[in-house]
């Protein structure tokens, strides 16, 4: 009934016309509300989880939902009668919670994740849109069909959505963003394969990409070879700036966010005295919590390959 | 915390808890949607408790109020993202000067389409097979309401969960 709310003009009707108590519907809409909002939480404590995730959520949430209205669908009589309203009351709260725990968090979410920065807003507008004519197809469709039928459309769509999630949707549980950009830059050069880091490991690319060969180029020792190349190419272009305007203190602070990536390890690595292996992790956890340096992987990973790297000078 | 730090630990770990726990604040606006619609109908139609038969006036003002409330939060957000968030944009502004684009980046856009059409595919069909599911999930909603009314009038001995299935006389 909700969704009445969205035309006025058909809500005073709805209201001045209805000659049952609105009241009796809009308590049960609350009950249904509250085992949403529970859905809600349960996507929020296990969205991150990398047992579990936003891939699988997805994928269960979508199967759940289609279970719970496939099964009313081919015993509808029972279901709707005094004997079977409580089950079919079970199955509906059981859809509106993995609906929740499920594709309608995922779905926003990942529709961001998934892409670069430079084209997450469109690429999140443009599944909007496609989105939001689903529930335009809803509201109209409904509208021709009785509700026995109803429940005989709507299911597939719910096993159409675990399907396409499972082929064709990357997991991002945990993928540092920025890689997404560090790819982008390879793809928008026209050079795919020269990226070799973690946006294309197996575990974040979809099913379909893992066919087509995306995941091939992943190579995490050649990838670090061209992080530290790259660090080192932006470094040197920092000292430049840095040499250039000497003694101004106030343009360092300006671009205090940028130095964030280049830490004191990775400045004493390419200065070429690289801190005693044993120290940096340690150092890293005794700091802990401090926002100045957050990158322990990028640190340690540095100074790994200034032991390794020295044999090659 | 500036908007487009992406590359630190907190962000790998808990960015769908974040966006998630905004993301369900949807979930309390249902919420306190509807109890705000129940307590207007309940007071402004007059006498009756919230049940029928509803006045047009009754139907007026709780829409209209039910609708200006949200409407206060709704100006405040535009004001603190037009005035208040400064660094919204800073991280794609680092994006596009890296790759040399200035103004929207057609480019990309276009690449998206070829390189990442299987991506487009499953987060726009996803989102389509989901709302066709979670719209339809509130239409069926009468249906199945008719369904537990009936019940409770057909089976006397199950007492009424809510107090407003007892009528005024």
């Amino acid at each position: 009934m909700l969704i009445l709310t969205w035309l006025p003009g058909q809500f005073i009707r709805v209201i001045s016309d209805n000659p049952k108590s609105l009241l009796t519907t809009w308590n049960w809409n609350l009950v249904n509300i509250v085992v949403s909002l529970a859905g809600y939480y349960a996507a929020a404590l296990l969205i991150d989880n990398k047992m579990y995730g936003r891939k699988m959520m997805q994928q269960v949430g979508f199967l759940v939902c289609f279970l719970a209205f496939v099964i009313p669908a081919f015993n509808y009589e029972y279901y709707t009668s005094p004997a079977g309203i409580h089950s079919f009351q079970a199955l509906y709260f059981l859809s509106s919670f993995f609906n929740q725990f499920g594709p309608n968090s995922v779905t926003f979410l990942v529709a961001g994740e998934v892409y670069p920065t430079q084209v997450r807003a469109s690429a999140h507008g443009f599944s909007a849109m496609v989105g939001k004519s689903g529930a335009l197809l809803a509201s109209v469709l409904y509208n021709y069909i009785d509700t026995k039928t109803k429940f005989l459309v709507v299911p597939w769509f719910g096993l159409a959505g675990m399907l396409v999630t499972w082929i064709w949707l990357p997991d991002t549980t945990g993928l540092d963003l920025k890689e997404q950009e560090r790819r982008w830059q390879y793809i928008l050069k026209g050079k795919p394969e020269e990226y070799h880091g973690i946006a294309i490991h197996p575990q974040h690319l979809s099913m379909w990409e893992r066919w087509t060969g995306v995941g091939k180029s992943y190579h995490p020792a050649l990838d670090m070879k061209a992080i530290i190349r790259d660090l080192r190419a932006e470094w040197e272009e920092r000292e430049a700036i840095r040499a250039g305007s000497d003694a101004d203190a106030e343009s360092a602070n300006l671009d205090q966010d940028d130095e964030e990536e280049i830490t004191e390890d990775i400045r004493n690595y390419f200065h070429g005295h690289p801190p005693p292996a044993s120290n940096s992790l340690k150092g890293e956890k005794l700091k802990g919590g401090g926002s100045a340096s957050e990158s322990p992987e990028r640190t340690s990973d540095s100074t790994d390959l200034g032991i390794s790297e020295k044999p090659a000078n | 915390m500036s908007a487009g730090k992406l590359s630190t630990r907190e962000d790998r770990l808990h960015r769908g808890r974040k966006v998630t726990l905004a993301f369900l604040m949807q979930g309390w606006g249902q919420f306190f949607n509807q109890i705000v619609l129940t307590v207007l109908l309940v007071i402004f139609n007059r006498g009756t408790g919230g049940e029928p038969p509803y006045t047009e006036f009754a139907a007026q003002y709780t829409f209209r109020i039910s609708f200006a409330i949200p409407a206060i939060g709704t100006l405040w957000l535009v004001y603190y993202r037009a005035f208040k968030m400064k660094s919204a944009s800073k991280q794609l502004d680092k994006a596009k000067k890296k790759a040399n684009v200035t103004g929207y980046d057609v480019k990309s856009l276009k690449t998206t389409f070829s390189h990442f059409g299987g991506r487009l595919f499953a987060t726009s069909t996803g989102w389509f097979f989901n709302d066709v599911f979670f719209y339809g999930n509130k239409l069926f909603q009468s249906k199945f309401t008719e369904a537990s009314e009936l019940h409770a009038y057909t089976n006397m001995a199950t007492r009424p969960i809510y107090p407003c299935h007892i009528r005024q006389p």
